[in-house]
Protein backbone atom coordinates (compact mmCIF):
# COMPACT_ATOMS: atom_id res chain seq x y z
CA UNK A 1 0.00 0.00 0.00
CA UNK A 2 1.18 3.34 -0.81
CA UNK A 3 2.25 5.51 2.15
CA UNK A 4 1.22 9.01 1.75
CA UNK A 5 2.12 12.13 4.05
CA UNK A 6 -0.24 13.35 6.46
CA UNK A 7 -0.41 16.47 8.84
CA UNK A 8 -2.21 15.95 12.21
CA UNK A 9 -3.21 18.77 14.28
CA UNK A 10 -5.20 18.35 17.56
CA UNK A 11 -6.35 20.44 20.31
CA UNK A 12 -6.13 18.89 23.55
CA UNK A 13 -9.29 20.41 26.41
CA UNK A 14 -8.15 22.52 28.76
CA UNK A 15 -8.14 21.35 32.14
CA UNK A 16 -6.14 18.49 30.68
CA UNK A 17 -2.11 18.85 31.86
CA UNK A 18 1.44 18.17 30.24
CA UNK A 19 1.54 14.33 31.29
CA UNK A 20 -2.42 14.01 30.18
CA UNK A 21 -1.38 15.60 26.75
CA UNK A 22 1.46 13.16 26.37
CA UNK A 23 -0.64 10.27 27.11
CA UNK A 24 -2.93 11.46 24.78
CA UNK A 25 -0.14 11.90 21.64
CA UNK A 26 0.75 8.13 22.68
CA UNK A 27 -2.87 6.72 21.98
CA UNK A 28 -3.13 9.23 18.56
CA UNK A 29 0.90 7.59 17.80
CA UNK A 30 -0.83 4.23 18.90
CA UNK A 31 -3.90 4.42 16.66
CA UNK A 32 -1.26 5.74 13.11
CA UNK A 33 0.70 2.17 14.10
CA UNK A 34 -1.75 0.15 14.69
CA UNK A 35 -2.75 1.04 11.03
CA UNK A 36 0.38 0.58 9.36
CA UNK A 37 1.57 4.00 9.39
CA UNK A 38 4.46 5.64 11.24
CA UNK A 39 5.02 8.81 13.22
CA UNK A 40 7.58 11.41 12.05
CA UNK A 41 7.55 14.02 14.30
CA UNK A 42 5.48 15.06 16.63
CA UNK A 43 6.07 18.51 17.68
CA UNK A 44 4.14 19.89 21.16
CA UNK A 45 2.52 23.72 20.81
CA UNK A 46 1.77 24.21 24.51
CA UNK A 47 -0.66 25.38 25.98
CA UNK A 48 -2.56 28.15 23.59
CA UNK A 49 -5.41 30.60 23.48
CA UNK A 50 -7.91 29.29 20.99
CA UNK A 51 -9.35 31.94 18.87
CA UNK A 52 -13.05 31.35 20.06
CA UNK A 53 -14.17 29.04 23.02
CA UNK A 54 -15.06 25.67 22.04
CA UNK A 55 -17.67 24.23 24.67
CA UNK A 56 -16.39 25.88 27.51
CA UNK A 57 -12.89 26.13 26.07
CA UNK A 58 -10.58 29.41 26.03
CA UNK A 59 -7.22 27.70 26.03
CA UNK A 60 -6.24 24.26 24.61
CA UNK A 61 -3.00 22.08 24.44
CA UNK A 62 -1.72 21.86 20.73
CA UNK A 63 -0.18 19.08 19.19
CA UNK A 64 1.06 18.52 15.54
CA UNK A 65 1.99 15.20 14.19
CA UNK A 66 3.30 14.00 10.66
CA UNK A 67 2.47 10.76 10.00
CA UNK A 68 3.06 8.64 6.81
CA UNK A 69 0.21 6.13 6.41
CA UNK A 70 -2.08 4.53 3.68
CA UNK A 71 -5.08 6.48 2.51
CA UNK A 72 -7.45 4.18 4.02
CA UNK A 73 -5.70 4.10 7.61
CA UNK A 74 -6.34 7.63 7.64
CA UNK A 75 -10.21 7.06 8.23
CA UNK A 76 -9.80 4.63 10.77
CA UNK A 77 -7.45 7.26 12.82
CA UNK A 78 -9.71 9.47 12.46
CA UNK A 79 -12.99 7.54 13.48
CA UNK A 80 -10.71 6.71 16.15
CA UNK A 81 -9.81 10.28 16.73
CA UNK A 82 -13.19 11.00 16.76
CA UNK A 83 -14.63 9.14 19.73
CA UNK A 84 -11.37 9.53 21.76
CA UNK A 85 -12.10 11.51 24.86
CA UNK A 86 -10.04 14.61 25.68
CA UNK A 87 -9.40 15.37 21.96
CA UNK A 88 -11.47 18.36 21.50
CA UNK A 89 -10.94 19.30 17.24
CA UNK A 90 -8.61 17.75 15.15
CA UNK A 91 -7.07 18.21 11.65
CA UNK A 92 -5.76 15.92 9.24
CA UNK A 93 -4.53 16.51 6.14
CA UNK A 94 -2.43 14.86 3.33
CA UNK A 95 0.11 17.07 2.63
CA UNK A 96 2.90 15.02 0.24
CA UNK A 97 1.16 16.65 -2.94
CA UNK A 98 1.40 19.90 -1.62
CA UNK A 99 5.00 19.70 -0.54
CA UNK A 100 6.10 18.07 -4.19
CA UNK A 101 4.59 20.91 -5.68
CA UNK A 102 6.18 23.42 -3.63
CA UNK A 103 9.49 21.94 -4.12
CA UNK A 104 9.04 21.29 -8.19
CA UNK A 105 8.20 25.08 -8.01
CA UNK A 106 11.20 26.08 -6.26
CA UNK A 107 13.65 24.13 -8.56
CA UNK A 108 11.98 25.39 -11.72
CA UNK A 109 12.65 29.08 -10.26
CA UNK A 110 16.31 27.72 -9.11
CA UNK A 111 17.17 26.65 -13.14
CA UNK A 112 15.04 30.02 -13.97
CA UNK A 113 17.59 32.11 -11.93
CA UNK A 114 20.34 30.61 -13.35
CA UNK A 115 19.74 30.44 -17.00
CA UNK A 116 18.93 34.04 -16.63
CA UNK A 117 22.33 34.51 -14.76
CA UNK A 118 23.95 32.37 -18.05
CA UNK A 119 21.79 34.31 -20.56
CA UNK A 120 23.27 37.88 -19.18
CA UNK A 121 26.75 36.38 -18.84
CA UNK A 122 26.71 35.27 -22.20
CA UNK A 123 25.73 38.42 -23.24
CA UNK A 124 28.43 40.29 -21.88
CA UNK A 125 30.50 38.29 -23.42
CA UNK A 126 29.63 38.86 -27.09
CA UNK A 127 29.11 42.83 -26.15
CA UNK A 128 33.31 42.53 -24.76
CA UNK A 129 34.14 40.44 -28.14
CA UNK A 130 32.39 43.46 -30.14
CA UNK A 131 34.57 45.67 -28.17
CA UNK A 132 37.64 43.68 -29.26
CA UNK B 1 -30.62 79.41 -37.03
CA UNK B 2 -26.66 79.26 -36.11
CA UNK B 3 -27.31 81.85 -33.45
CA UNK B 4 -29.58 79.83 -31.60
CA UNK B 5 -27.75 76.27 -31.74
CA UNK B 6 -24.41 77.32 -30.69
CA UNK B 7 -25.36 78.72 -26.96
CA UNK B 8 -27.06 75.35 -26.85
CA UNK B 9 -23.75 73.67 -27.99
CA UNK B 10 -21.57 75.80 -25.22
CA UNK B 11 -24.53 74.79 -22.53
CA UNK B 12 -23.45 71.19 -22.93
CA UNK B 13 -19.88 71.61 -23.14
CA UNK B 14 -20.39 73.27 -20.36
CA UNK B 15 -21.72 69.76 -19.01
CA UNK B 16 -19.21 68.20 -19.96
CA UNK B 17 -16.56 69.71 -17.83
CA UNK B 18 -17.99 69.15 -14.45
CA UNK B 19 -17.40 65.46 -14.25
CA UNK B 20 -14.35 65.96 -16.51
CA UNK B 21 -13.12 68.42 -13.31
CA UNK B 22 -14.45 65.50 -10.30
CA UNK B 23 -12.44 63.00 -12.02
CA UNK B 24 -9.50 64.29 -10.43
CA UNK B 25 -10.41 64.10 -7.03
CA UNK B 26 -12.13 60.88 -7.41
CA UNK B 27 -8.48 59.64 -8.50
CA UNK B 28 -6.64 60.97 -5.45
CA UNK B 29 -9.02 58.96 -3.18
CA UNK B 30 -8.09 55.88 -5.34
CA UNK B 31 -4.49 56.52 -4.44
CA UNK B 32 -5.22 56.65 -0.75
CA UNK B 33 -6.20 53.23 -1.06
CA UNK B 34 -10.32 53.32 -0.75
CA UNK B 35 -11.02 50.26 -3.59
CA UNK B 36 -14.17 49.88 -5.29
CA UNK B 37 -15.78 52.41 -7.44
CA UNK B 38 -16.60 52.35 -11.11
CA UNK B 39 -15.25 53.92 -14.01
CA UNK B 40 -12.26 54.07 -16.18
CA UNK B 41 -9.53 56.02 -13.91
CA UNK B 42 -5.99 54.99 -14.05
CA UNK B 43 -5.14 52.50 -10.96
CA UNK B 44 -1.55 51.14 -10.31
CA UNK B 45 -1.96 47.41 -11.23
CA UNK B 46 -2.13 45.68 -7.95
CA UNK B 47 0.59 42.87 -8.02
CA UNK B 48 0.05 39.28 -6.44
CA UNK B 49 1.69 39.28 -2.88
CA UNK B 50 2.43 35.62 -2.92
CA UNK B 51 3.75 35.30 -6.37
CA UNK B 52 6.37 38.21 -5.77
CA UNK B 53 7.51 36.99 -2.09
CA UNK B 54 7.68 33.42 -3.46
CA UNK B 55 5.44 31.52 -1.19
CA UNK B 56 5.18 28.30 -2.38
CA UNK B 57 2.90 26.63 0.19
CA UNK B 58 0.35 28.86 1.77
CA UNK B 59 0.64 26.63 5.36
CA UNK B 60 -2.73 27.28 7.57
CA UNK B 61 -0.20 27.05 10.64
CA UNK B 62 1.29 30.60 9.64
CA UNK B 63 -1.29 32.94 11.24
CA UNK B 64 0.93 35.63 10.29
CA UNK B 65 0.59 35.34 7.19
CA UNK B 66 -3.15 34.91 6.85
CA UNK B 67 -3.72 37.65 9.44
CA UNK B 68 -2.75 39.93 6.71
CA UNK B 69 -5.79 38.48 4.05
CA UNK B 70 -8.07 39.32 6.91
CA UNK B 71 -9.46 43.11 8.23
CA UNK B 72 -10.78 43.26 11.43
CA UNK B 73 -13.89 42.22 11.05
CA UNK B 74 -12.11 38.56 10.34
CA UNK B 75 -13.69 38.55 6.68
CA UNK B 76 -11.63 36.95 3.96
CA UNK B 77 -10.48 40.18 1.69
CA UNK B 78 -11.60 39.88 -2.04
CA UNK B 79 -9.16 39.16 -4.75
CA UNK B 80 -9.91 42.95 -5.79
CA UNK B 81 -8.97 44.44 -2.80
CA UNK B 82 -5.54 42.66 -2.47
CA UNK B 83 -4.61 42.03 -5.96
CA UNK B 84 -3.57 38.27 -5.34
CA UNK B 85 -3.71 35.94 -8.43
CA UNK B 86 -6.68 33.55 -8.69
CA UNK B 87 -4.22 30.44 -7.45
CA UNK B 88 -3.09 31.99 -4.95
CA UNK B 89 -6.23 33.44 -3.06
CA UNK B 90 -7.82 29.81 -3.46
CA UNK B 91 -4.85 28.53 -1.42
CA UNK B 92 -5.12 31.50 1.36
CA UNK B 93 -8.49 30.88 0.93
CA UNK B 94 -8.34 26.95 2.20
CA UNK B 95 -5.44 27.68 4.60
CA UNK B 96 -7.89 30.41 6.45
CA UNK B 97 -10.45 28.01 6.31
CA UNK B 98 -8.57 25.24 7.75
CA UNK B 99 -7.07 27.80 10.47
CA UNK B 100 -10.47 28.77 11.39
CA UNK B 101 -11.94 25.49 12.38
CA UNK B 102 -8.17 25.05 14.27
CA UNK B 103 -9.44 27.82 16.14
CA UNK B 104 -6.20 29.63 15.29
CA UNK B 105 -8.04 32.76 13.78
CA UNK B 106 -11.43 33.94 14.75
CA UNK B 107 -14.35 33.06 12.45
CA UNK B 108 -15.57 36.83 13.48
CA UNK B 109 -14.90 39.32 15.94
CA UNK B 110 -17.14 40.76 18.06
Amino acid sequence: MSQRQYEILFIAEQNLGEPEVDTLTATVKGFIEKENGTVEKVEKWGKKRLAYTIGKNREGSYVLMIANAPGSAMAEVERRMRVTDGILRFLAIRIDAEMKKADRKKTIRGKKESTRRASVREKDRAFEGGAQ
Amino acid sequence: MSDMETPEFRGRSGEGRGPGGERGERGERKDKGAGGGKGGFFRRRKTCKLCSEKVDYVDYKNTKLLLAFIPERAKILPRRMFGTCAPCQRKVRTAILRARQMALIPYSTE
